[in-house]
């Protein structure tokens, strides 16, 4: 952690000196020369006057940031998951990040079937199953997430797949248990009026 | 903003003051104090027309690349987390139900049994037992064979290969000539007018290795290493630059290995030798100073 926190602090330097000195949470979107402005708790030793010249603000730098970014983690061994999801969320808060929501995905449940040679007679079958987490993050500053990905990568732990990607509907439709029912009904409609034609 | 303006006032007067402790000492004594006094504004105008105008530092601007293989292998554990591992695996063992093959094993064990004693016939029993089923798995896992942690690569100590140290970091350096003398640094390459930090660093890589697959993380450098140039050994080229600054781009191999040393059109990516090294080699090969920049950015390793 502590070479994490490093490289946080490097690449804020990096990004604007004037930065360093305050902490993570805040002024990461919109780094600009730092103006100490009155009320200010740290940072009130005045060298000019409180009143700055306007021409200052046409020099704000804003850091882009991403809208919404997923953290898609997959594995096999299920409390080796659990453990990492956790590790990923509370690095990403660490960071300053704020993360939206922390989802799990429903198991898919995969049968390895071993045929005997030549033959489709069934040598030994295996079930896996394959877990899934995800964090959601939001407004994360281009200049900070090759960092967080660098970290989180780094404590990968064997069998676990990480991706990150931006957010889709897509990716949260199969946390919803579909209604057969509807479906049906639907299909039964469908049918209706394919009859009627 | 008022960082810019302390420092600046502060250059202002120690610059001024400076000329006029020059002036005083020639002329007159005066108590040190006077020194740190600011000047009046016509003394200010009267010094700065007489001298000649600051020309500003030229540093030749450089992209470096710290090119990465990922470990393939985890670490192995520590003895500590072994014995902490063996005694949670017991204590999970101890706490937990059967298994469906443990039971057919027990319910196996009692057909046996009734069948010894007469109660039912050899033939309404299973076939294979789980047992026997046990015993053709075990078969199996002794014919199986795990490939080793240590490669060929790890026996012959082979720098040039990105198949060593499999559980580790290996972190690309080449030697370069710098000045008058071969020095190891990583893979850097001239900033040249018109392309931006990240650009020069992909061409770098271009340039150093075209057969391996890259990813740049990244447009932001991630470390920053100055120094001066020698006087004594102040090329044709440098002449008008003081020092150089790198910018430290990491990147991390994908796939693909070096095969062959490429003549590179830069003159400043051309390199004598290369090697991938780990985290306690590079200690030995780099400068300390150029070391503790880099490392600055590297992900520690335990060990």
């Amino acid at each position: 952690m502590m070479a994490a926190t490093k490289l946080f602090r490097t690449t804020l330097t990096l990004g604007n000196r004037y930065i360093s000195n305050l902490p993570c949470n805040q002024g990461i979107l919109s780094i600009s020369h730092s103006r100490f402005k009155p009320g200010n708790q740290s940072y009130n030793r005045s060298y000019g006057s409180i009143y700055e010249p306007e021409y200052l603000d046409a020099k704000v730098v804003e850091i882009p940031a991403y809208d919404l970014l997923n953290i898609q983690l997959k594995g096999y061994d299920f409390p080796v998951l659990e453990k990492y999801g956790k590790y990923v969320h509370h690095t990403a808060e660490r960071f300053g990040i704020t993360v939206e929501a922390a989802w799990p995905h429903p198991c898919k449940k995969l049968r390895v079937t071993k045929l005997k040679p030549e033959s489709t007679a069934i040598d030994c079958e295996y079930p896996l199953n394959i877990y899934e987490r995800t964090v959601q993050m939001s407004d994360v500053p281009s200049t900070l997430l090759p960092v967080l990905i660098n970290v989180v990568e780094a404590a990968l732990p064997a069998g676990v797949t990480l991706r990150v990607h931006p957010h889709l509907p897509e990716y949260t439709e199969d946390r919803f248990v579909p209604d057969f029912e509807l479906l049906k009904l639907k299909t039964e409609l469908d049918d209706m009026k394919g009859d009627k034609k | 903003m008022s960082l810019t303006v302390r420092t600046f006032s502060c250059y202002l007067l120690r610059k001024s003051s400076r000329q006029l402790s020059s002036r005083f000492l020639s002329t007159s004594s005066i108590s040190s104090q006077s020194q740190f006094s600011s000047p009046s504004k016509s003394q200010l105008s009267n010094q700065q027309s007489s001298l000649p105008p600051l020309a500003p530092e030229k540093w030749d601007l450089y992209a470096g690349v710290v090119l990465e293989r990922k470990p393939v292998l985890t670490p192995e554990m520590t003895p500590l987390e072994k014995e902490y591992s063996t005694l949670l695996s017991k204590y999970e063992f101890e706490l937990s139900k059967k298994s469906s093959h443990e039971v057919r094993k027990e319910k196996d064990s009692k057909t046996i049994e009734k069948i010894k004693s007469g109660e039912i016939d050899v033939d309404q029993a299973a076939s294979i037992t789980a047992q026997d089923e046990e015993d053709l798995w075990l078969a199996e896992l002794n014919q199986f064979k795990f490939s080793s942690r240590k490669t060929d690569a790890d026996k012959n100590n082979d720098q040039k290969s990105l198949q060593r140290a499999l559980d580790s970091h290996l972190l690309l350096l080449i030697e370069q000539k710098l000045g008058n003398d071969y020095k190891w640094i990583c893979p850097q390459g001239i900033w040249r007018d018109g392309e931006t930090m990240r650009q020069t660093a992909d061409r770098v890589l271009k340039e150093v290795c075209p057969e391996i697959k890259a990813k740049v993380l990244g447009n932001a450098p991630w470390g920053f290493y100055k120094y001066k140039y020698p006087k004594r050994s102040v090329t044709s080229q440098h002449l008008s630059s003081v020092g150089a600054k790198i910018f430290f781009f990491k990147a991390q191999v994908i796939s693909g290995e070096i095969q062959n040393k490429t003549k590179s059109k830069d003159k400043t990516t051309e390199y004598k030798d290369l090697a991938w090294l780990t985290r306690e080699e590079l200690i030995s090969k780099l400068q300390p100073e150029y070391h503790k920049q880099i490392s600055e950015f590297l992900i520690d390793e335990e060990n």
